[in-house]
């Protein structure tokens, strides 16, 4: 880490699925004073478009150089969010996901140690996107052709369509 | 979907429905069609495929108009797929009458043993074929296509294709050999001369010497190639061996004349009395007398000597000057207790002949065992019939001679077995100092033969081999002297018939090459090459009955004389013969379609066709198999007539069917009750544990069908009634109004165990009716089985080759179960229809549908973008040691030759860190995955 990034870090309520089990308030608290970070806030809903929108206005308001986002898979809501951040003028690979919902909050029923646990993966994760640098995706073109495999009636109906 | 009857719940025809889609895609502008074909590999990544496909050969090319004349004159008869088995279609077929393309193809399976044993590769399956159909005078044409001497292979050949024939495995092979001599006597007793095939005279010439087999067939195909070619005989009739060493008692000399004489009409000169030497023809001769190549034939005309005591006396003979003095002159010395050395068919072939020619005693002394003896066993066997007696594991070590000098005892050492030779016979081991004397005033001499070269090695373009044989290329047949090929004994050493043939037309096709485009590398290349058809040498069939093999018929008058010994199958027991061969390998290859089809469209020698197609999107739309009943033998699937498979219901109800929509048992009656059992094998925990979901459906269409067909009483055994698609429940209650018996409660079983009066001659179905709480016995005519779906045989197969998800037998997995029910985790790959799960027809054309959509999205707009998250190596670090290209699942490493290191493809990369976690040096680095990160994020983690 070069000590000039300024990390914005969100913690998802996810409705309760994670606020039930993790302390997400004691979580952003605890995440705000890691090394880095220029702020860092808890959310009912961080998939949502308020909370999209406060993402790209803390980028631009806040001059923010890297993202973390504490809520679930990657799986659902990466995209969404490198979306997000793309659209406030961030690299979308410069921020990172961090997953306290189907590898915390759902897993665990002890509210002290899940607590603990969100506090350490945020921790990783703000760690990580330090060390990240800026990736560009690559665009090639498609062959109009399309084989199907099979002949059926599924395979005719796709053929014919 | 072809193979139904009706569709539920609406009872619309199912072929109606499909064959205009089927008929729209054979017709599309932009749809082209591969059937018979399969996916091989695929290589690329999403918007950029590479497919590699291999499409099979059909056999017949696109000018095929589906007129069946074809069909008409197939001999070969399989169970249909499409029939389910319930009837026989030919070898060459369409699977169904509305089958789009309406081309025909021609099922082959592989090279049947009979063919690929044979040394002149007959096809054999052909000729048996045919006469099974009683087409003799095509049968004769598929075997002179090859072989010029049916009536004489038909008699004397070792026939190493029954050795072969998969029947023996079941019972007893074909009798391919008697079968062969039927067809040629056949035609010479209906008084019909074989025209010579037609040629067209090229203006070459070549010179054959010696009319051996080997130089017989040599001549025959080149005369046939339009060569003009002059036999040179050294003696005063044509034959070689076939008339020298085989008696007229297994090869009259009419027939085998007849044989020559039909090659000899091929424009084929004989000039006899003409050895090759200074006393007859030199090679320089024939050179002068325009000969553009020669082929030697010299066939083996020496004894080979024992090397023992005494070997000199008279009363000492070779079987070779024996057997040639008795069967070119019919007269020779015999004594009168002979005693013969050794146990091949010359051996045999000389103790017969004595035994004509006045000897009172005859014994074979061979070193071996009887099982050891190379001889025909049906030789054998006469050979003893005719009182030959027979000494095992002896072997000569001295002739001993009397007091006015003859011969008088042979000395032999007591032989047993030892180890196997590199022959694989078990070689023989002297018992040291036992010994036994046989008594013998001649001892005929047949332990192996030589060629007799001294004459020709005096050219120094001519060598020996160490076995004494004439030196030629293994391939090329050429000798050291320049336009000079060499075949037969005189090269291989001692052969049968059939083996001395195929090295004459081993030396023809070379010296046709040698004659034309000099391209002799090919006999190097390709003369030898295996077919890529694979070999049929593991056919079994289960349950196939017993047939036994017709015995060859014997002549009742030959007794001891030079009249023939064996006669020919008569008619029917040719035909029989015939009708036991498996036809293993689909066709026959017995080719009177090509006669038969005037649009001449039929290649028996096409090849598989691998392309390459490049493409932005796949559809996988592979579909499913229905669950196999046997699996479930409590059912009686399989040993009981009238148990039938659901497939087997749809095509018995189907108009065009088996019984042309007769609802019937085997034996023809209308039933009078029908029960109907729901989940075979679907939610099984020792089957298919999900539900197959079509078949409560299909199982109350069924019951309706029975209903509206037989009038019969129908029960469905059901375990719950799953009528979840839109309009099935009212199907479901219009059925329960239709009368049907519904009971709750899987069966247990089907047995034809009558316990009461009214269960005689029936299946009873035995089951819990779980809402009455009893056992029930259902007594019935016909059990339908609404087996489940189960993914394809070959999808885990397919799944490797396209990099798609299944778990181990399972359905082709979906990207997610509900969002994204089309894709797959490859993108740019999507799944459509049952391949996916079990599923009804309108959900399997709402997913074609779907995937249709994805895959256009992807065409329609044109680019795709491509993750960053990919590996790259470090060009500096990586030290070329190409670990990675092997660990890479999707060839995406490329090794550049100059530089001596990897490089990654982005384009292809997946990122999966394979390389990353193999690389030795460190070099390989994945964006996203780097160790800084990665440590980072640990170190996060734990503090």
């Amino acid at each position: 880490m070069n000590g000039t990034e300024r990390i914005g870090v969100y913690v998802c309520h996810c409705g309760t699925n994670i606020s039930h089990t993790v302390d997400v308030e004691a979580v952003a608290k605890y995440a705000a004073g890691l090394p880095g970070v220029a702020l860092a806030k808890e959310y009912k809903y961080m998939c949502s478009e308020p909370g999209q929108d406060m993402i790209q206005e803390d980028i631009k308001e806040h001059d923010l150089t890297r993202v973390v986002v504490a809520s679930c898979s990657p799986l659902m809501h990466e995209v969404t969010v490198r979306v997000a951040v793309w659209g406030a003028g961030m690299n979308p690979y410069v921020f990172q996901m961090s997953n306290i919902r189907e590898q915390c909050s759902w897993v665990h029923s002890d509210k002290r140690a899940a607590t603990e646990k969100a506090m350490r993966l945020v921790h990783g994760a703000v760690m990580r996107v330090s060390q990240h640098r800026e990736l560009f995706e690559k665009e090639v073109p498609v062959h109009p052709d399309v084989m199907v495999v099979g002949a059926g009636i599924a395979g005719i109906e796709a053929a014919l369509r | 979907m072809a193979m139904f009857d009706k569709t539920f719940p609406t009872l619309d025809c199912a072929a109606c429905i499909l064959t205009p889609k089927m008929v729209q895609v054979g017709q599309h502008p932009n749809i082209k069609l591969m059937t018979l074909s399969e996916v091989e590999a695929l290589s690329g990544y999403v918007g950029n495929f590479k497919v590699q496909v291999r499409q099979h050969a059909r056999y017949i090319t696109a000018d095929c108009t589906g007129c069946g004349e074809c069909v008409e004159v197939c001999p070969c008869e399989h169970p249909s797929e499409f029939e389910q088995g319930m009837n026989q279609r030919r070898a060459v077929y369409r699977a169904f009458p509305q089958a789009v393309p309406n081309w025909y193809s021609i099922e082959k399976r592989g090279v049947p043993m009979c063919e690929d044993t044979c040394p002149i590769h007959t096809r054999t399956q052909g000729y048996v074929n045919l006469i099974a159909h009683g087409d003799y005078a095509n049968a004769l044409k598929v075997i002179r296509d090859v072989n010029p001497f049916p009536a004489t292979l038909g008699r004397v050949c070792h026939h190493p294709c029954e050795s072969e024939c998969q029947r023996g495995f079941h019972d007893e092979p074909v009798a391919i050999c008697a079968l062969k001599r039927f067809v040629a006597d056949w035609e010479d007793e209906q008084g019909l001369a074989p025209e010579p095939f037609k040629t067209k005279p090229n203006g070459k010439k070549v010179a054959v010497i010696g009319s051996g087999p080997a130089g017989l067939t040599a001549a025959y195909d080149l005369a046939r190639k339009g060569y003009g070619v002059t036999i040179f005989e050294k003696y005063d009739k044509p034959g070689g061996l076939m008339r020298t060493g085989i008696p007229a008692f297994r090869l009259p000399r009419d027939v085998l004349d007849r044989e020559i004489n039909w090659i000899l009409d091929h424009g084929v000169e004989l000039k006899l009395n003409s050895p090759l030497g200074d006393v007859g023809v030199t090679l320089d001769d024939l050179e002068s007398k325009g000969y553009d190549a020669t082929i030697l034939a010299l066939g083996t005309t020496k004894g080979k000597a024992l090397g023992i005591e005494g070997e000199e006396l008279p009363g000492v003979v070779n079987c070779l000057e024996y057997l040639r003095n008795a069967n070119l002159r019919d007269e020779v010395e015999t004594g009168k207790r002979v005693s013969v050395v050794g146990g091949g068919n010359a051996a045999i072939d000389s103790a017969r002949t004595a035994l004509r020619y006045g000897a009172e005693e005859v014994t074979i002394i061979y070193r071996r065992t009887r099982d050891e003896m190379p001889a025909i066993g049906a030789e054998i066997i006469a050979a003893e019939h005719e009182g030959v007696k027979m000494h095992f594991l002896v072997n000569p070590v001295e002739m001993m001679d009397g007091v006015d000098g003859q011969l008088t005892k042979v000395r032999c050492q007591k032989m047993r077995l030892g180890e196997p030779d590199e022959s694989g016979r078990r070689r023989p081991v002297p018992i040291e100092g036992e010994f036994i004397e046989v008594e013998t005033d001649q001892c005929i001499l047949a332990i192996s033969q030589l060629p007799d070269l001294d004459f020709l090695v005096k050219d120094e373009d001519f060598d020996l081999t160490k076995w004494a044989t004439l030196k030629a290329d293994p391939h090329t047949c050429e000798t050291g002297h320049a336009g000079v090929f060499a075949c037969g004994d005189a090269v291989t050493g001692p052969s049968t018939v059939v083996e001395a043939m195929a090295s004459g037309r081993q030396a023809a096709t070379a010296v046709d090459i040698f004659l034309t485009d000099g391209d002799m590398d090919y006999m190097r290349r390709e003369y030898h090459r295996p077919t890529d058809l694979p070999k049929m040498d593991n056919v079994r069939q289960p349950g196939l009955p017993t047939v036994k093999r017709e015995e060859i018929p014997l002549n009742p008058d030959a007794g001891i004389t030079l009249k023939e010994v064996e006669l020919a199958f008569t008619e029917e027991q040719a035909v029989a013969e015939a009708k036991r061969c498996l036809v293993c390998a689909g066709c026959s290859d017995c080719r009177v379609c090509v006669d038969a089809c005037d649009k001449g469209a039929i290649d028996h020698l096409m090849q598989d066709e691998v392309s390459e197609i490049d493409v932005g999107a796949i559809i996988v739309a592979t579909g499913f198999e229905l669950f196999d009943s046997r699996e479930m033998p409590r059912y009686g699937y399989g040993r009981y007539d009238n148990v039938l498979s659901s497939l087997e219901f749809e095509r018995m109800c189907h108009a065009s069917g088996p019984t042309e929509g007769k609802i019937i048992t085997k034996d023809g009656r209308a039933p009078e009750a029908v029960a109907i059992l729901h989940c075979v094998g679907s939610r099984d925990e020792n089957h298919l544990e999900h539900c197959s979901r079509v078949c409560c459906m299909y199982s109350l269409k069924f019951a309706h069908l029975v209903l509206d067909h037989t009038g019969a009483e129908v029960y469905n055994f059901y375990i719950d009634m799953r009528a979840f698609g839109k309009g099935y429940e009212e199907f479901y209650k219009r059925l329960l109004n239709e009368g049907v018996h519904f009971i709750r409660g899987k069966a247990a079983e089907v047995t034809n165990v009558a316990e009461l009066p009214e269960e005689e001659g029936k299946l009873i179905v035995i089951g819990e009716d779980t809402l009455l709480g009893m056992n029930r016995r259902v007594p019935v005519d016909m059990v339908i089985l609404s087996g489940g779906l189960k993914p394809r045989a070959d999808a885990d197969e397919l799944a490797r080759r396209l990099h798609l998800s299944c778990m181990q037998g399972d359905f082709f997995l979906e990207k997610h179960p509900k969002l994204a029910p089309v894709d797959t985790a490859t993108d740019g790959i999507f799944l459509a229809g049952a391949c996916q799960g079990a599923k009804d027809i309108p959900d399997s054309v709402a997913q074609g549908a779907a995937a249709a959509a994805g895959a256009l999205v992807l065409v329609d707009r044109g680019k795709v973008v491509l993750e960053p998250i990919t590996s790259s190596i470090d060009d500096e670090v990586c030290s070329g040691c190409k670990l990675c290209l092997q660990n890479c699942p999707y060839d995406a490493i490329e090794f550049d030759t100059e530089k001596k290191i990897s490089k990654i493809v982005e384009e292809l990369c997946k990122g999966c860190g394979t390389c990353v976690a193999g690389c030795p040096s460190g070099a390989a680095t994945q964006q996203g995955f780097e160790d800084d990160q990665i440590f980072a994020e640990i170190t996060g983690n734990l503090s």
